[in-house]
């Protein structure tokens, strides 16, 4: 077993593989770290990701085009942040029943219009976003193989790594996001009104949320099956508690659950003497270990959570 | 000095909460250059009339000048736009960020890009002329609670402020840096700035120039500075002359209560915040302790009450010595408290008055029958309580969220004076309200004193306790570091040990 | 015109604003009936003809209701004392499983004993876990609610592994895999000879009364609710708080896997991938709905349990896909959410 892991192609193999797991997850935990960070516990996540996939799914199926799916599941996501922000932020319910809320509608609308419609859609075949390889860059030996013959959502996660530190850190915007988290009245008392804020932060936040669906099919599998996301909107959760709410602390644990799934899917080849099955549970076994190791819970907006979001 | 024309300008200024007339036809100028007090007790509409001159209550009635151009504030940001600017009792800052992130956020200098540059050389001025020293790149929560209040002065003078609002600006804060504060206050003073601080504080009143004196939302008078004296004050305040204070305990104290020894308690990132405190009070005795808060009163009270688990340290309390055991045993042994924050740690605000007196007394077997809470004695127990303290309340199923702070506090002392048979702890029993529950509160705990009961009062208010204490210990930094008797020592010597001066003698412990 | 905040709720006010959402959820079914082009009258009528057209149907709604109603209790009693658990799915799949395990360990004995032994492993298993979640909160501050799904699916592996290794049944295949049927011995015995009318429902009538009086009556009950509204309070007065996350968890873990092992043994008779799948979601939707009362719970319970049992029907007569029920749950859910929200404030003419 061993050797099979030093193998070189398979090793490759499995960092591609990790990259292109990891491409959900980076997308849609850089959007909901801009929400958590704003102080709105969304736990909404694996809805959102849900329904902005099963939209990617119909509209390719109904027009074949991969940009018009693309931009279906990001709209679909910043629809279900509208829901969010109308449910928290304007009639202040409880974030973590709102939350569930949206992931148990999403879960049940997607099924049921999945099977209402099961004729079309069983009959709509349609290739995702194929490999595209980077000039010059995808020669380098394995780096290249790994980096740059991605898809090219995974380009633009990896790119976003970067950019969403510079707004976190470096603009206006982003340092007023970062009040918004750890206390709303700061910029209340100098009376700038919190709740559009809210609302947009939740609304691109989803949208980059929806990104991270559709790539689940467009992406990663070409197809949709109910309850695609199987658990990694709470794994994007999970990196954010884990990560202590930092960015790089968040794709740390992205990272690592993206290798596990590249492990589980290479499970086969590497011949493990484990359970299949063990192997697919392996990225949530080791989020509760993460959660049971890195305790630490600073960085955690002061506001995260709380109700009383003001006007 | 010279006062100048009025820089704002309140004119008959009204304002309802539903039935009650917070603020009555309120008129007041302040010009530039000068500090202007509102004074007036807790209740007195200090608050309201502070909140309409920044913007954040609309008047019902009447109007705001500034600069005699007649204005209509819709939300701080107008009043902002107007240069009145705001610092309130509660900071209102992000603890997390650093000190030139709070005070640019929110604000539009710097364009898209955070560019800090500018603003450090601003606010590097800003610092050097109210002379003050702060680490522009320190995150808050590093910062001394003084420092703070200049973070949030700071945050007001960057946006240009003309008008400076200081909501109870001394409440939290230490002698000296009440000093420093009206340092700061003269030289903002001398450049033109109008101060406005609202408070109930005598002492600082009479350095003012121009003295508002509210009484039920009313404006009863307006003084000059140099004309006004304790007694003018005090009269137009409570309309009338203050009653003596009763006499201390007459009866002697009796067997010891609570002996503590070598207290120890850690704090959530492991500094002592309790170091070897030992003390010992006896039944009949009310133990005071003094102290600028967050000095370790708190963890000290909740090691007492069994809240909290000492590091180390013995404490025996009537005849058990308890350290280790839990709560639930502190309560059999017969020791109540009043926490600090009455809604937090007191209460259940959703539960009825009923269901609330119950607290902590829900499985005891006069309340119960069977497996059973038994409904009627707990009404007949709810029903004598809202008796005995005059609880205000439509019925005892009111949830407590919606009676009045006083109300709310009633509803905690009848709970916990009821519970206390040997020692009662009390941490700021007083806080916020109106002057007729802070007598009623002050006369229950006499009354316990002299049920032969140990009390033990945390308090911020050195008047308060030199009023009520047989014996006063004062804490600093996690330890007693004296105890006094209020009788043979003087309130400036327990002021200064409050931040940490070795009394000059005098002190000893008891 | 301005909004305000209503200082208590009135009564008529509170009927209109829930009326309305019902209102607005039957369109939105009839929307979701037309999507499918299924003719929405005739799938209505199939649904409620399905749900409660006949005693048999009536019977078979209630056995279908009867797991929802326990995982909806499972969900009020945590909810009501601020323990935001989603883990209601992986003890009905716990209870299930150790009622199996001990199923396979005692075979050959007298049935009686048998059944007793099983049901007392399930609520050991729905116990373990609920126990485990308590745990990770009070030992590794981990959210309940963050703990809880991860095991939702740990145990939904752990059952596919189960099912296609150790416990497969001879006849099953790679595609669809399942235990073997259960001995009709070891079936839970009916109380009346219609459908599988099984001992089951009784037991859940039984936990619905005994929450409610727990709840409102006996002191545990009373710190469940302190809990949830001010848990630092209850602790400062003696209350211990982690002893109570335990039980509570427990409690929850029990009622949850009373509902596994009722459906295996009382309904399939055997375990496969998906027979006990979404039902720990379906409790949460219907205890939300239902105000988070165990009566409220009962009768929500028993709409969605006769809804989704009417929409088989509906699914052979006019060909609308079952999974309609579980869009309507989803649906009504928020739809109840806004109304309870919207019943706080009222509107004003300025």
């Amino acid at each position: 077993m061993m050797d099979a892991l030093l193998d070189n192609a398979l090793l490759i193999s499995v960092f591609v593989t990790m990259l292109r797991s990891a491409t959900p997850l980076l997308l849609s935990s850089i959007g909901e770290l801009a929400i958590q960070r704003a102080g709105i516990w969304n736990l909404g996540v694996e809805g959102t990701m849900l329904s902005a996939a099963f939209a990617a799914y119909a509209v390719v199926v109904a027009t074949g085009s991969l940009p018009l799916a693309t931009v279906a599941a990001v709209l679909v996501g910043a629809l279900v942040g509208a829901l969010t922000s109308m449910l928290t932020v304007a009639l202040k319910l409880d974030q973590f029943v709102t939350g569930l809320a949206i992931n148990l509608v999403a879960s049940g609308l997607t099924l049921y219009l999945f099977r209402s419609n099961h004729a079309v859609f069983s009959a709509g075949n349609f290739t995702g976003f194929a490999p595209v390889a980077v000039p010059f860059l995808a020669d380098i030996p394995v780096i290249g193989r790994i980096f740059f013959q991605q898809r090219l959502p995974t380009y633009l996660a990896l790119a976003l790594i970067p950019l969403a530190w510079f707004f976190l850190h470096r603009t206006r915007q982003g340092l007023e996001l970062r009040v918004l988290g750890e206390n709303p009245k700061v910029l209340q008392t100098r009376g700038i009104a919190v709740a559009p804020r809210l609302w947009l932060i939740i609304v691109a936040g989803s949208g980059l949320t929806g990104l991270g669906g559709a790539f689940l099919v467009l992406g990663l599998s070409d197809r949709f099956i109910p309850e695609i996301t199987a658990g990694r909107g709470w794994l994007v959760v999970v990196a954010l508690v884990a990560g202590n709410w930092s960015l790089f602390g968040t794709i740390t644990a992205v990272f690592a659950f993206a290798a596990l799934q590249a492990i589980a899917s290479h499970a086969q080849v590497l011949n493990l003497p484990v359970p299949y099955q063990f192997l697919l549970a392996l990225p949530y076994i080791a989020s509760l270990a993460t959660l049971m190791i890195f305790r630490s819970r600073s960085g955690q907006p002061a506001h995260l959570g709380l109700r009383d979001i003001g006007k | 000095m010279t006062l100048h024309r009025p820089v704002l300008r309140a004119v008959g200024l009204t304002k309802r909460f539903g039935s009650v007339v917070a603020n009555d036809d309120v008129s007041l100028d302040v010009a530039a250059g000068e500090l202007h007090c509102l004074f007036g007790e807790n209740g007195a509409g200090k608050s309201t009339l502070s909140a309409m001159l920044h913007g954040e209550l609309q008047p019902d009635a009447g109007h705001i000048e500034v600069d005699g151009r007649r204005t209509d504030f819709r939300s701080p940001a107008d009043a902002i736009a107007e240069g009145i600017g705001m610092v309130h009792q509660h900071f209102v800052l992000a603890r997390a960020l650093t000190v030139i992130e709070n005070i640019v956020a929110g604000t539009s200098r710097s364009g898209w890009r955070l560019g800090l540059t500018e603003a450090r050389e601003r606010l590097s001025r800003l610092c050097g002329d109210l002379g003050i020293a702060i680490e522009l790149d320190a995150p808050l929560w590093q910062l001394s609670v003084g420092e703070q209040q200049w973070v949030e002065i700071l945050k007001a003078l960057y946006l240009d402020a003309r008008v400076l609002i200081l909501d109870e600006p001394t409440a939290v804060l230490t002698p000296q840096e009440s000093g420093k504060l009206f340092g700061m206050i003269g030289k903002m003073r001398d450049r033109g700035l109008a101060v406005v601080i609202v408070t109930h504080k005598l002492r600082e009143v009479l350095q003012a120039d121009t003295i508002t004196v509210l009484r039920r939302g009313r404006k009863v008078g307006t003084l000059d500075g140099r004309d006004a004296t304790v007694e003018s004050l005090t009269r137009l305040m409570i309309g009338g002359d203050l009653a003596s204070s009763p006499a201390r305990s007459s009866n002697s104290p009796g067997r010891v209560a609570v002996q503590a020894t070598g207290l120890m308690a850690k704090g959530s990132w492991g500094e002592t915040i309790v170091d070897d405190v030992s003390l010992m009070v006896r039944s009949g005795e009310i133990f005071g302790i003094a102290g600028v808060a967050g000095n370790g009163q708190k963890p000290l009270l909740e090691m007492l009450a069994g809240i909290r688990e000492p590091e180390s340290g013995s404490l025996l309390i009537g005849d058990r010595q308890l350290e280790g055991l839990s709560a639930a045993d502190f309560m059999r042994a017969g020791v109540g408290i009043i926490p600090e924050d009455r809604y937090a740690e007191g209460l259940v605000g959703p539960f009825s008055i009923a269901e609330n007196i119950i607290l902590g007394r829900h499985r005891s077997k006069d309340l119960c029958r069977g497996l059973f809470i038994a409904g009627d004695r707990v009404v007949a127990k709810a029903e004598e309580a809202m008796r005995r303290y005059s609880i205000a309340a439509p019925a005892i199923n009111t949830p407590v969220s919606r009676l009045s702070g006083g109300n709310a506090q009633k509803v905690v002392l009848a709970r916990e004076l009821d519970q206390a048979s040997v020692l009662l702890l009390a941490n700021q029993p007083t806080r916020g309200l109106d002057i007729g529950v802070v007598a009623t509160v002050h006369e229950e705990l006499r009354r316990k004193r002299d049920e032969g009961v140990a009390v033990i009062l945390v308090s911020e208010d050195i008047d308060d306790l030199f009023d009520l204490c047989d014996r006063i210990g004062v804490m600093f930094a996690g330890r007693i570091v004296g105890i006094v008797s209020p009788e043979t020592t003087s309130r400036d010597i327990v002021g200064s040990m409050m931040v940490g001066r070795a009394p000059a003698g005098g002190a000893t412990c008891a | 015109m301005r909004i305000i905040t209503r200082s208590g709720p009135s009564v008529t006010w509170s009927i209109a604003v829930y009326g309305a959402a019902a209102v607005v959820g039957l369109l939105m079914t009839i929307v979701l009936i037309s999507i499918s082009g299924a003719p929405v009258g005739a799938s209505l009528v199939a649904l409620g003809q399905g749900a409660a057209g006949s005693p048999a149907s009536i019977a078979s709604s209630v056995v279908k209701a009867t797991p929802l109603i326990l995982t909806g209790l499972a969900t009020c009693v945590t909810y009501r004392a601020g323990l935001w658990t989603v883990g209601q799915e992986s003890q009905v799949v716990a209870g299930a499983a150790a009622a199996w395990q001990m199923s396979l360990w005692t075979t050959g004995m007298a049935p009686v004993v048998v059944i007793v032994l099983c049901v007392l492993a399930a609520l050991a298993g729905g116990a373990a876990l609920g126990a485990l979640v308590a745990w990770f909160r009070t030992r590794f501050g981990i959210s309940e609610i963050v703990s809880s799904m991860m095991l939702n699916y740990i145990v939904f592996f752990a059952l596919a592994w189960l099912i296609s290794g150790p416990w497969m049944a001879s006849g099953g295949t790679a595609s669809y895999q399942q235990t073997g049927l259960l001995e009709r011995a070891y079936w839970l015995p009916n109380i009346v000879d219609v459908g599988k009318m099984h001992i089951g429902v009784v037991l859940a009538l039984i936990v619905v009364i005994w929450l409610q009086v727990l709840l409102k009556r006996m002191p545990l009950g009373y710190e469940i609710r302190a809990m949830g509204f001010n848990a630092t309070a209850l602790s400062q007065r003696g209350v211990d708080k982690r002893r109570l996350v335990l039980t509570v968890m427990v409690i929850s873990g029990v009622i949850a896997a009373l509902a596994g092992v009722g459906e295996v043994f009382g309904v399939s008779h055997r375990l496969t991938g998906d027979n006990l799948s979404g039902m720990g979601f379906d409790g949460i939707i219907i205890a939300l709905i239902g105000g988070l009362s165990p009566l409220g719970t009962l009768v929500a319970g028993l709409f969605f349990g006769a809804l989704h049992n009417g929409s088989l029907f509906m699914n052979v007569i006019t060909g609308v896909p079952t999974a309609l029920v579980t869009a309507i749950q989803g649906v009504v859910l928020i739809l109840f959410l806004i109304a309870g929200a919207v019943r706080r404030y009222r509107i004003e003419r300025a």
